[in-house]
């Protein structure tokens, strides 16, 4: 072969090899996300058991069918708490206003039953608006849970006004009560927004 | 509020000119809160603290006649966890100042004496120093009324 058909020839299988590598990496590729962290592999939850805010069960397949943010914290948290539900709850009611699907549901778990009576629970959930539900389970059940999940919790012993620190993460449960993906502290409403629709419609 | 402090009000008009203003050049700005969520939980007040003198300022021994205890509390996030620290004095640093905002600096107001809920003004109240007292107040508001993540815009 002539050295300049050669040369033809190699650059040509250079470039075909270049084309099928872009394409090749582009296959599958999803718009980056702000905050989320996708499981490699949604990971299934052993089943559980709350007690949700009217004081009757909810087991842990009331959650299949819907997508979950899960929080977990106490209702006498001033600070951090309320605002990562507000946070929640705006996130979910700009979702829903552009209506491409439905909104993940928004559960906050509290990590402290000996205060968090169902009647407190229902006012506190009620405070956030609709979406939003309020559980909890009693201590064992709760350890279980939160290191099933990645979740520390602690209370800290004292008088009546003890503390109890936590994660301040937001875990995603997917439609069959999988998790699917966590999203890391300090949270952002733009955020949510932003990479929810990316991660809710990658499966 | 504290007989010292109505005492200091008798006989130091300056106390009585405005919640905000306070010898010593302080000033509060910004002052907000928030109701309780649910029955016997806690409000929550943010607000800043400017010092125009030339000296450091510490404020401490927060109160208020709504409530039974005024705590100054840190809320600190290290390795994903949350905590809360109790704070005993608010340094505000010369011609500087301390900012109490959600996510970190806050008063957690605790043991309602009475009616607290959305719409109430609740008056506060700091020991200055040495100095006496600064007087201020925050309307305690539903959680949603400064935007989205009720925080500053």
């Amino acid at each position: 072969m002539q050295p300049t058909r050669l040369l033809i020839l190699i650059l040509a299988m250079l470039g075909a090899a270049g084309a099928g590598w872009l394409l090749a990496s582009s296959i599958g590729r999803e718009p980056a996300l702000e905050k989320a962290t996708v499981l490699p592999e949604p990971r299934p939850i052993a089943p559980f058991e709350l007690r949700d805010e009217r004081g009757e069960p909810f087991p842990s397949a009331a959650l299949e069918g819907d997508w979950h943010l899960l929080f977990f914290g106490f209702a006498n948290c001033p600070d951090i708490c309320p605002i990562t539900l507000q946070q929640l709850a705006e996130a979910r009611r700009r979702l829903a206003e552009r209506a491409a699907a439905e909104p993940p549901q928004i559960l906050f778990i509290s990590v402290d039953p000996e205060r968090d009576s169902p009647a407190i629970l229902a006012a506190y959930a009620a405070q956030f608006g609709s979406g939003v539900r309020a559980a909890t389970a009693a201590p064992e059940a709760l350890r279980r849970l939160a290191g099933e999940l990645g979740i520390f919790f602690r209370v800290t012993p004292g008088n009546d006004a003890y503390d109890v620190s936590h994660s301040a993460a937001v875990l995603l449960l997917n439609r069959r009560g999988e998790l699917h993906a966590v999203f890391g502290a300090p949270h952002s409403v733009d955020a949510f927004v932003h990479d929810l629709p990316i991660v809710m419609a990658s499966r | 509020m504290t007989a010292p402090a109505r005492a200091l009000c008798l006989f130091a008009p300056l106390w009585l000119a405005g919640c905000s203003d306070a010898p010593g050049g302080l000033t509060i700005s910004d002052a907000y809160g928030y109701a309780p969520l649910a029955p016997g939980g806690p409000a929550v007040a943010y607000l800043t603290v400017h010092n125009g003198s030339d000296d450091d300022i510490e404020l401490h021994t927060f109160t208020s006649p709504l409530f039974g205890r005024v705590e100054l509390h840190a809320t600190t996030l290290a390795d994903g966890v949350s905590r809360m620290r109790r704070i005993d004095r608010l340094r505000v640093p010369a011609r500087g100042r301390a900012v109490l905002q959600p996510g970190g600096l806050h008063l957690m107001l605790r043991d309602a004496n009475g009616d607290v809920a959305v719409g109430t003004r609740c008056p506060l109240s700091a020991a200055h120093g040495d100095a006496g007292r600064v007087e201020f107040d925050v309307v305690l508001m539903a959680r949603g009324s400064r935007g989205e993540s009720g925080g500053r815009p």
